[in-house]
């Protein structure tokens, strides 16, 4: 009879025979730190990607927002996007650098400048034959200390580059950067569509009126749209929403 | 349920612990429940262990070593979501860029600050959200896939170098191990008096299993020189290449048992020398510092040579106060009576060490005199001492070079015979003669050479199968870390924002009815947004 189980691990195990899988796992043969570290950071863009491509189709189809403003308002989330992902990638591969110098700075007594190691693998070698056992080699405890230390620094490195590329880039330094280049675009646009909307008005009338003045989600999901300055009570959380007041 | 005592059956165990014959790798438990009276086995400590113990800073290491379980997608997950509970709120409520316009009204002022603090509110809304849905997922997914790749039933589905049936993961043997112990328990075979004593037991399980599957993996290799996984079997080619990891490693082992420069740390007899520098004068140059090292050990063999009586006399086990503190005031008085700078240099060597150490230093430096002279094959003379060493290298060298040539050159041409072949060509070429005392005192300890034979041919073929141990938990790590990242990009991330935009308004309505009732005159609106940003 089948079961779940039977059923999921013949489709699992067909995914497995592809060939992207059998190339998936050549990578981690050849790495496995650095691939997990790698797909870790891919599989955050990709969630960021998707998000801000959801925007931008929503912004792009959303037929309560003025035809003119679409693309300057996807143009908006479409940046904002950009900015997150490329800003979290440059942050890991930048974090990738300083963990070198980081790392033996951070743990300098166990494995930085200041271990030494000589004693810890003589005291290592006495335990040893205090044990009733007989005592490595040098460098065979040489060996098992490298060990240490790669796992560590492995470790640390993973949860800190991910950290500087989603706390640090994604959450202190994107919203930094977002808000200003916001406002310079939306100046910029507004002036060009004032200019475009007032040829249009003398030729053809006022056909449509100027959506309030466009907020772009500075800080991860910040938006202030203006109606809330200007006295209006309701508080979105995203472009789309203001435009559907 | 109220576990009393330990009393276990422990036939199966001391009859797989035999089978492995791992006697001389484990300890006897002290904390054995005084009732039982079998083989009660703890694994020993490893030499890895030693090192750990001695490593300043055990505690961060030990911290690290529990944050490996954030490496892969359960750690991008609850990093993010850190950074979006935690951290996103401050930088939202108190972004700068965000205010009112300049002619704002103080009413229109507070309303930017209200919206600041209700946007800010959903970041650790979406934290929480992530951390339940998307994190809360990779648990099944695990469970899924070990069963998926350990149950010989379903494991025969996947790609053969995918199957862990023949050498279950650890997370899967601890879940069978754990449900055959419940099992016991509730059966009364078993009783544990505390949940310590229990996971004490699962985990003596869970490796001695561990062993025995490496154990049969590697007996069934020496028998048929293939590996064998269910009704499948690993490729001849690949098995070849695992043989070639291992000789490579073998010979990197062996490089190191040459004598040469990297064992002398020149920084550190320069420490002991300025020391000295100031009452004794001492050349540095005197103790044959050169760029091969040899001229190092010779001029050390001298030193001690030169010395013997003293140094037999001195460092005698029997004079040597037992106490640390009474040893250091032994040792400095020592130096300070010594007349000798050989002397002088010795014992400020054996003062440069941790406390811990120094009486060992003392007992190793007396061996080295009976090494030294075993390697001059019997009286101690520089010639041939010189001669010993330059016989220790090109001995290394030969060894190194008979292990290069056991590396299978065509692996993809190789069958099973010409595996075994290999094997038993390895295990010649790694065992040396233990009444050889000049090559005993090279090789014994160094992990790769070995006398005992028997003991060998089981140690290569273990050794070539954790290789393939470390081959198929790499391939495992792939295809459970794209298939967490397909499941989350595909599945939990919508249901993530979806749950969110359903949660977030009607929470922020409950709890902050101050923030969310400035909009009650208008409806919320249900935004589709992607991406818990």
């Amino acid at each position: 009879m089948l079961s779940v189980n039977s059923v999921g691990s013949k489709l699992f195990g067909s995914m497995t025979k592809a060939k992207p899988a059998k190339k998936l796992c050549e990578w981690f043969q050849k790495d496995p730190e650095k691939a997990l570290a790698y797909s870790t950071i891919a599989s955050v863009a990709i969630k960021d990607g998707i998000g801000c491509g959801m925007y931008v189709y929503q912004s792009l189809h959303n037929d309560k927002i003025p035809e003119e403003r679409r693309k300057f308002v996807s143009a908006l989330d479409l940046t904002n996007g950009i900015l997150m992902i490329v800003s979290q990638i440059g942050m890991f591969f930048a974090m990738r650098k300083i963990n070198d110098k980081l790392f033996p700075m951070l743990f300098s007594k166990s494995f930085g400048k200041k271990a030494n190691l000589k004693p810890i693998l003589e005291q290592a070698r006495v335990a040893q034959r205090n044990a009733g056992m007989k005592p490595d080699k040098k460098f065979r405890l040489e060996e098992f200390y490298k060990e240490h230390k790669d796992n560590c620094f492995a470790t640390f490195k993973f949860i800190t580059e991910l950290a500087a590329a989603t706390i640090l880039a994604k959450r202190v330094i994107v919203p930094f950067i977002a808000t200003p280049l916001a406002k310079k675009v939306e100046k910029k646009m507004d002036e060009k569509s004032a200019a475009k909307a007032g040829n249009a008005q003398n030729n053809s009338g006022d056909k449509f009126e100027k959506p309030a003045e466009v907020s772009m989600k500075g800080s991860s999901g910040v938006e202030v749209p203006p109606e809330q300055a200007s006295g209006d009570a309701f508080v979105s959380t995203n472009l789309l929403a203001k435009y559907r007041n | 349920m109220k576990v009393e005592n330990l009393s276990q059956n422990y036939v199966g165990l001391r009859q797989s612990y035999r089978k492995s014959g791992m006697q001389s790798a484990l300890y006897s438990n002290s904390n054995v429940n005084p009732q039982f009276t079998g083989n009660y086995v703890k694994a020993a400590k490893t030499g890895s262990d030693f090192i750990l113990d001695l490593i300043p800073g055990k505690k961060a290491i030990e911290k690290m070593k529990k944050l490996d379980v954030l490496k892969g997608e359960l750690g991008g997950i609850l990093i993010t979501a850190l950074g979006t509970g935690l951290v996103a709120p401050i930088f939202i409520a108190y972004n700068p860029f965000v205010k009112a316009p300049k002619d704002a009204t103080p009413e229109e002022k507070q309303e930017v600050e209200n919206t600041k603090q209700y946007t800010a509110m959903r970041q650790p809304i979406s934290a929480v959200l992530a951390a339940l849905f998307q994190a809360g997922v990779l648990n099944p997914i695990d469970k899924c896939l070990d069963k998926w790749t350990n149950d010989p039933n379903y494991s025969k589905n996947v790609r053969v170098d995918l199957d862990q049936s023949a050498l279950n993961k650890e997370s899967y043997l601890k879940r069978i191990k754990a449900k055959e112990m419940r099992q016991e328990v509730k059966d009364g075979k078993a009783s544990y008096s505390s949940k310590k004593l229990f996971e004490e037991e699962l985990a003596r399980r869970v490796k001695q299993a561990q062993a025995d599957q490496v154990s049969d993996l590697a007996e069934q290799l020496n028998k048929t020189g293939r590996i064998q996984i269910g009704q499948r079997f690993m490729e001849d080619k690949t098995v070849a290449e695992f043989i070639n990891k291992q000789l490579d490693s073998y010979i990197k082992s062996a490089e190191k048992l040459k004598v040469d420069a990297s064992g002398i740390d020149y920084d550190e007899l320069k420490v002991h020398m300025d020391k000295l520098k100031k009452g004794a004068n001492i050349d540095i140059k005197e103790f044959g510092i050169d760029q091969s090292g040899i001229g190092f050990y010779t001029e050390r063999a001298r030193m001690i040579m030169q010395n013997e009586e003293p140094i037999r006399r001195l460092f005698d086990k029997n004079v040597l106060p037992k106490g640390e503190k009474e040893l250091e005031a032994y040792l400095k008085g020592l130096l300070n009576t010594s007349e000798s700078s050989d002397m002088k240099l010795l014992i400020q060597e054996v003062l440069d060490h941790t406390p811990s150490v120094r009486e060992s230093r003392c007992q190793r430096t007396i061996e080295r005199i009976d090494k030294i002279k075993r390697a001059c094959g019997g009286e101690y003379s520089p010639k041939a001492y010189l001669q010993s060493m330059l016989d220790r290298n090109s001995e290394v060298d030969r060894l190194i070079k008979s292990l290069e040539e056991s590396r299978i050159q065509d692996a993809s041409t190789i069958k099973s015979k010409g595996i075994m072949q290999v094997l038993d060509d390895i295990v010649k070429k790694c065992h040396f003669d233990v009444n050889n005392q000049k090559l005993s005192d090279v090789l014994d300890g160094s992990g790769v050479f070995q006398s005992d034979k028997k003991g060998l041919v089981k140690k290569v073929s273990e050794d070539i199968i954790k290789q393939y141990k470390k081959f198929i938990e790499k391939n495992y790590k792939g295809i459970n870390q794209i298939t967490k990242v397909a499941i989350g990009v595909g599945i939990t991330l919508p249901i993530t924002c979806t749950a969110l935009n359903w949660v977030y308004p009607r929470l922020m309505e409950l709890c902050f009815p101050k923030l969310a009732g400035i909009k009650k005159d208008k409806p919320v609106v249900e935004n589709q947004e992607g991406g818990a940003k």
